[in-house]
């Protein structure tokens, strides 16, 4: 029985965990984008800089956020490189000339306002933070 | 003389800086309601060995004379179309001289993610880190492994002017295949480190170098996370004319085979990072007139490399590098290797300055024909079978 408590603590906490670090990051689109969801591939080749477009033909930008909670679980769990990692792929394909530097912005209202007047633009935040004039993406 | 061709370089370098100033933040210009990308850097650099000196720097009291920088303008026509260009200037002892040249230009266009295409002056994909071997500030290291990225020879992989196909396919179990295929006209560097090594040989070329091929890379990001390998080949066919002091009449080198095969994976996982490259470079020239046929030269050349970032501005690393000349003949001579560990340390300043430095336990001396920094011209005591140097080079990108 104790057992069983201790599975079910364990498993409560894992449950937690997750909950905390999905809800710690929201994808954002302006919603010229047309799907209302995107995959964790999709995403990673986007701002790795492999695609412009989504699986559903849209034509997308990637905005990058400089630092905070949000910028770390992207990094993690969507692009898969820490962030001095990411920033070297980018500057390799900008001094290559195959790739152009996405925008990056310091604060999530700045990005929130980014991808709301760019066409195509994808971004992310906090999942709390305001997202006026943006489309909320799922993650698939 | 060569303090001014530095302050030269740096003062090209300077103006890009000062250009990007001018820009905003994200390093934009608008022209005629196009947006703009600039971009740049600078790298400063400062050697000092034990002994021999090094990439004709006189290294051995100590030489600040290795500064390089680019700047580069891009934009967008369209979700497709992108153009951009990019110039580059050095001056590493005596070579590059501060003079300005044409890096890369050309326009790219994207079909879609599985087809592209690129024309213009395009940088070689060529092995993991080819077409940024002289972007150290891209690296952990303050000099990568010589063994296979020779700063001497950097005109000769560095890019090619013609066209390349390019795309990638991704599977859903087996990973992302990306591929690169290209060909053209190979650059002829008169300030590089090809011609010195031939004239440490009482050897002279006449007019131009030309080079001609193309070559392929084919490279699978696995499903595991951060693993990386892949397989390039480059062939290449030319020639040129060399006096010598000889003979009365000038030769003719047919290079009748240049070719590179490269092997090389890479592994990221959090703050550690693995790589791997090796290299074969088969050569055959047939020299007119001569008295016998040469067999290829043979070369070969391999690292293995890993670092840790222990905080976020610091990483730490170390690699092995070893290179043969000519496998034909006996390795163990000095002049047929150059190998030994190197241990360094990269602090990041903020997001656009970088400092590292770098020790080098150097075994052997390599060959001026294909050479590694060592030339007896700047050895007049000639050189020694081992070298420590230690390298402090910094950074500034935008």
């Amino acid at each position: 029985m104790k057992k069983l408590g201790l599975i079910v603590m364990l498993a409560a906490c894992v449950g937690a965990t997750g909950t905390v670090r999905a809800a710690e990051m929201q994808v954002i689109a302006n919603p010229s984008v047309k799907s209302a969801a995107v995959s964790v591939d999709e995403l990673k080749n986007v701002f790795l800089g492999n695609t412009s477009s989504l699986a559903d033909g849209s034509k997308v930008e990637p905005v990058l956020a400089e630092s905070g909670a949000a910028h770390d679980e992207f990094l993690k769990d969507v692009v898969g490189k820490s962030g001095p990692a990411l920033k070297n792929h980018l500057k390799t394909l900008v001094f290559t000339g195959k790739g152009s530097m996405p925008k990056s912005f310091a604060s999530e209202a700045d990005i929130v306002k980014y991808v709301a007047k760019t066409p195509g633009a994808i971004g992310y935040v906090s999942a709390g933070a305001a997202a006026d004039g943006v489309k909320k993406m799922a993650l698939k | 003389m060569r303090v001014q061709k530095s302050v030269r370089t740096l003062g090209f370098v300077g103006l890009a800086a000062l250009a990007a100033t001018q820009a905003n933040a994200q390093s934009t210009l608008t022209v005629a309601g196009r947006e703009v990308q600039l971009h740049g850097f600078v790298q400063q650099g400062f050697v000092f060995t034990s002994d021999n000196n090094f990439l004709t720097m006189g290294s051995d009291n100590g030489s600040g004379e290795m500064t390089d920088g680019g700047i580069n303008a891009s934009t967008k026509f369209n979700d497709k179309l992108r153009v951009g260009a990019q110039l580059y200037v050095r001056n590493l002892g005596q070579f590059g001289n501060g003079r300005v040249e044409l890096d890369w230009i050309f326009a790219d266009y994207q079909v879609n993610e599985k087809v592209g295409f690129r024309g213009g002056k395009v940088k070689t994909q060529l092995g993991l880190i080819n077409d940024t071997q002289d972007m150290e500030f891209l690296h952990t290291w303050a000099l990568l492994p010589q063994s296979v990225y020779p700063l001497d020879l950097r005109s000769v992989t560095i890019a090619h002017t013609g066209g390349d196909v390019y795309g990638r396919f991704n599977t859903k179990k087996a990973g992302q295949f990306a591929y690169n295929a290209y060909v053209g006209i190979l650059p002829d560097d008169k300030r590089g480190g090809y011609r010195y090594g031939l004239e440490d040989r009482g050897l002279g070329i006449i007019g131009d170098i030309k080079r001609h091929g193309g070559g392929g890379d084919l490279r699978w990001t696995a499903p595991l996370e951060g693993l990386q390998v892949g397989v390039s080949h480059m062939e290449t066919r030319g020639e040129f004319n060399l006096r010598s002091q000889q003979i009365p009449i000038p030769l003719n080198v047919d290079m009748k085979k240049w070719n590179i095969t490269s092997l090389y994976g890479d592994y990221q996982y959090e703050n550690w990072h693995f790589s791997a490259e090796y290299r074969r470079t088969l050569a055959e020239l047939v020299v007119t007139p001569s008295a016998a046929p040469t067999a290829p030269i043979d070369s070969r050349g391999w690292f293995a490399s890993g670092a840790y970032r222990i905080a976020k501005p610091l990483e730490l690393g170390a690699y092995y590098s070893r290179y043969i000349p000519d496998t034909r003949f006996d390795s163990s001579l000095d002049s047929n290797h150059l190998s030994g560990p190197t241990a360094t340390a990269r602090y990041d300043f903020a997001r656009f300055v970088s400092v590292k430095a770098e020790m080098h336990f150097l075994d052997g001396t390599g060959d001026p024909l294909s050479p590694r920094g060592f030339y007896t011209r700047n050895n007049k005591g000639g050189l020694n079978d081992s070298t420590s140097m230690f390298v402090l080079r910094t950074a500034f990108s935008f």
